[in-house]
């Protein structure tokens, strides 16, 4: 950035690395002039862990549990597209069943990441009641995957071939109660939120436009909220979302509202998605047998699922051994957080952090 | 000497009287932030603190003594005598503040004639204090927040005031016993409630509560003009806005909801249950919204309470003219 | 479309009422959050917790043969395992093992890359210690803790 001439105008504010509201260890720093931002530059790499490279030492079997560590919010979907692109190179089509259990997980997981944003948007605003009543909805799709997987975040259920563990009659139960409940809660959750101090705050911020969405590469409900139709499940469908009948969301103007009126469509949708796997789930094998040791043929894979983010595409390069020759990720939050320093600019200081907040980002994903 | 004769000397009323005011801030001090966090907690589906005393009830004092044991931490750079002093200048007018409330028809410090106007522009001191922590702090976030302050407080002046003048114009009297005793027979709320409405609304913004906390802001400024205050000097911040929640709400139970008046229970229950209730809208609202924007709180303010307070008060003038 | 300012303060009205109503109905609903140290939720049979060793049933001995798949998968390494082979036998047997709960990711490789399923998961979550090499488990003693 360039050097600031009259200091008794302008001023540079470093928010972050530490800072309540970037969500983790993200650094912008803004020029300011009094409350309005003039121009900002994002610093990244705070969380940066070297995954890709560590991936070329790992066997294709440890990077498993390394997958969830991306995205912890959505972790499962990770494990969805690392999980495909294994399967696509070794030929082996999971059953039935394994598929709709996964679509089940992956959208409750979805449902879950969203919640995880409604909370933190809102609390980046001012609010913290949302954020708790969200919580709530989230902590029981914690606790279904709990009785499932084993673990409430870093699940490691999915595995080559099909999923770890078939679900179990008091997962249904609980799936049972939760549906009936999300409605009423997600409804309840909006009459508290839309009052006219969010609608105020969030209503002609942050336009994104039809071509920053191409141009950015963006994708996710960011790409969404501005009216364009980007959607993995429906553009590419994988798995079996080709059978399962559900909408996608759009947005028409493209403000910080619009992506949260998508997001809490999505939430919704998610659930019936949900409804609808659970009524379609055959009976059968949850897992194909998978090689003891993996060994993926030389070549190259790609496999790109939808995360609650946007487009996640996990890339394979392959020698014929135990190990990639190279891993790469095209992970959703870095392409939507391209366009923030665009956004800032103009915006008041209270404003950077609605919009960082309706961007939806998860900092070690970025960094990786 | 004997109790009664104390109370009719001087010294003998200002000693009483700062043993009553501390009895009563300690008292709030405990019981305020208590609330406030019982009430959040319910709110948001959780219980609240529970493992200290019954119910929590003596968290806060665990928390307190928490804080007075903390080191005072002086950061680097900053102007240590107004970083000191900050605190101290946001803390004592709020006890000052506690003079002229009637608590009940006997038990007030000081019956002033300009009760009302001392009890406005002591409260507008604290604002200094806000502005020398954030300016002393040499602290970005901190001179920020300290700037929205004064902006905040400047303007939400003015409906306050414009409210209470229709009390003012109602009762024809500034003495606070006087506007309580008009109201034995109906409470101001009655006949006055838009201008309760705009009262308690300015009064949250003078509180530097949600939604209109906008010099602390925890998700934008980090925290605002105590960005940098640690240990006992932030409990002092913490309690003066605790202490100034229950003396606005004092306010305007003495101004609209009939102050001390009510039937069978002794005055000051009846104060001190009106006066709660006022505390848990202030606290119940505090739960419910997020933050307005600066310049969203500025516009609200001139857009929308000022010109309504300024109809108001033209058609209680109005309507008094032609009684 | 932006709404005129009558139109705004109706809806802020309505909101504001709104918004407040919601709350304070939830305020009188009754807490979803459990008096953690007082009250336990009821741990999922698949939990993942600390790991340890199963013992066979018949021999009382511990079923681990001792053929570091574990070791070797583990991608934290957490686990660390050290065998002697005894005079007269080819087999190798266990003389100690340990896993490290600080590395520990509790991703649950290690127990299925078991041959022999002699190793397994915990419902132990509440492994916290004040000194970190306590964290450090020998799970091959009897009489340990986790074991």
């Amino acid at each position: 950035m360039e050097e600031i001439k009259d200091i008794r105008q302008d001023f540079y504010v470093n928010m972050g690395p530490q800072h309540p509201s970037t969500h983790g260890v993200l650094r912008i720093v803004l020029r300011l002039e009094g409350e309005r931002v003039v121009s900002s530059e994002t610093v990244l790499g705070y969380a940066h862990r070297g995954v890709e490279k560590m991936a070329e030492s790992k066997t294709y079997v440890q990077m498993m549990p390394v997958m969830d560590r991306f995205d912890y919010v959505s972790s499962m979907l990770y494990e969805w597209a690392y999980v495909g692109a294994m399967e696509r190179a070794l030929g082996i089509v999971p059953p039935e069943r394994a598929e709709f259990i996964r679509v089940i997980m992956g959208e409750l997981n979805r449902m879950a990441s969203h919640f995880v944003w409604v909370g933190a948007f809102l609390l980046d605003l001012g609010a913290f009641t949302p954020f708790l009543w969200v919580f709530d909805a989230r902590e029981k799709i914690m606790d279904m995957f709990e009785e499932v997987t084993g673990q409430r975040m870093t699940n490691n259920y999915f595995k080559i071939g099909g999923v770890h563990d078939d679900i179990t009659p008091e997962f249904l139960k609980m799936l049972d109660d939760y549906l009936k409940m999300i409605y009423q809660r997600m409804a309840d959750v909006e009459e508290l939120i839309e009052s006219i101090v969010f609608l105020e705050r969030v209503k002609d911020l942050g336009f994104i436009s039809k071509e920053e969405v191409q141009s950015y590469g963006l994708t996710g409900p960011v790409a969404r909220g501005s009216g364009v139709m980007i959607d993995t499940r429906k553009t590419e469908p994988y798995s079996v979302y080709d059978r399962l009948n559900f909408e996608i969301p759009l947005g028409t103007k493209g403000d910080c509202y619009d992506r949260y009126r998508v997001r809490m469509k999505e939430i919704i949708q998610s659930a019936k998605i949900v409804e609808q796997a659970l009524g379609m789930l055959p009976e059968g094998p949850y897992a194909e047998k998978a090689p003891k040791v993996v060994k993926l043929p030389e070549g190259e894979y790609y496999f790109a699922v939808e995360s609650a983010r946007g487009l996640l595409g996990v890339y394979l390069l392959s020698d014929g051994s135990t190990k990639p020759y190279r891993f790469k990720l095209r992970v959703p939050s870095f392409a939507n957080l391209s366009i923030i320093d665009k956004l800032l600019p103009g915006n008041k200081i209270s404003d950077v952090v609605a919009i960082l907040g309706s961007i939806d980002i998860v900092v070690p994903e970025i960094d990786r | 000497m004997e109790f009664a004769s104390l109370l009719n000397t001087f010294l003998g009323r200002v000693i009483l009287s700062v043993a009553g005011v501390m009895i009563v801030f300690t008292f709030n001090a405990l019981i305020a932030v208590w609330l406030e966090r019982k009430i959040s907690g319910h709110i948001q589906l959780r219980l609240g603190p529970m493992e200290v005393g019954p119910h929590g009830l003596l968290q806060s004092a665990a928390d307190g003594l928490k804080l007075i044991c903390k080191e005072i931490i002086t950061p680097q750079g900053v102007d240590k005598k107004l970083f000191g002093l900050a605190p101290y200048m946001v803390f004592f007018p709020s006890l000052l503040m506690f003079v002229v409330i009637p608590f009940s028809d006997k038990l007030q410090v000081q019956d002033l004639n300009i009760g009302l106007l001392y009890f406005f522009s002591i409260s507008c001191i604290a604002t200094i204090g806000i502005f020398m922590a954030g300016w002393a702090s040499n602290n970005k976030y901190s001179l920020m927040g300290a700037v929205r302050s004064i902006a905040q407080s400047i303007a939400y002046e003015i409906p306050i005031i414009l409210s209470i003048l229709n009390i003012v114009i109602i009762t024809q009297s500034l003495k606070l016993s006087e506007i309580v005793k008009a109201q034995s027979n109906i409470w101001f709320i009655v006949p006055q409630f838009i201008p309760f409405i705009i009262y308690l609304i300015s009064a949250i913004a003078e509180l530097n509560r949600t939604p209109f906390d906008i010099p602390e802001a925890e998700s934008e400024l980090v925290a605002g003009f105590h960005t940098e205050y640690s240990g006992m000097r932030f409990a002092v911040f913490f309690m003066a806005e605790y202490t100034n929640m229950f003396l606005v709400s004092a306010m305007a139970t003495t101004l609209f909801l009939g102050g001390w008046n009510g039937p069978i229970l002794p005055p000051v229950v009846w104060f001190f249950i009106k006066t709660y209730a006022i505390v848990f809208i202030i606290i119940w609202v505090r739960w419910t919204f997020p933050r307005l924007r600066p310049d969203q709180l500025m516009n609200f303010c001139w857009k929308f309470l000022t010109p309504l307070a300024l109809v108001n008060l033209l058609v209680t003038t109005f309507i008094l003219k032609i009684l | 479309m932006k709404a005129s300012y009558f139109e705004k303060v109706g809806i802020g009205i309505k909101t504001v009422v709104k918004g407040m109503a919601k709350s304070l109905t939830y305020f009188f609903k009754k807490p979803v959050t459990l008096q953690y140290p007082h009250v336990r939720k009821k741990i999922a049979e698949r939990y993942r917790g600390s790991i340890r060793l199963k013992i066979d049933p018949e021999t009382g001995k511990f079923k681990c043969i001792a053929c570091t798949n574990c070791e070797k998968i583990c991608p934290a390494f957490a686990i660390t395992l050290k065998t002697e082979t005894p005079e007269g036998s080819k087999k190798k047997e266990l003389k100690e093992f340990y896993v490290d709960l600080g590395r520990c990711i509790y991703c649950g490789l290690c127990v299925d890359s078991c041959p022999v399923d002699a190793i397994e998961h915990s419902n132990v979550y509440e492994v916290a210690e004040r000194i970190k090499d306590n964290l450090i488990l020998r799970l091959d003693k009897i009489g340990e803790k986790n074991v």
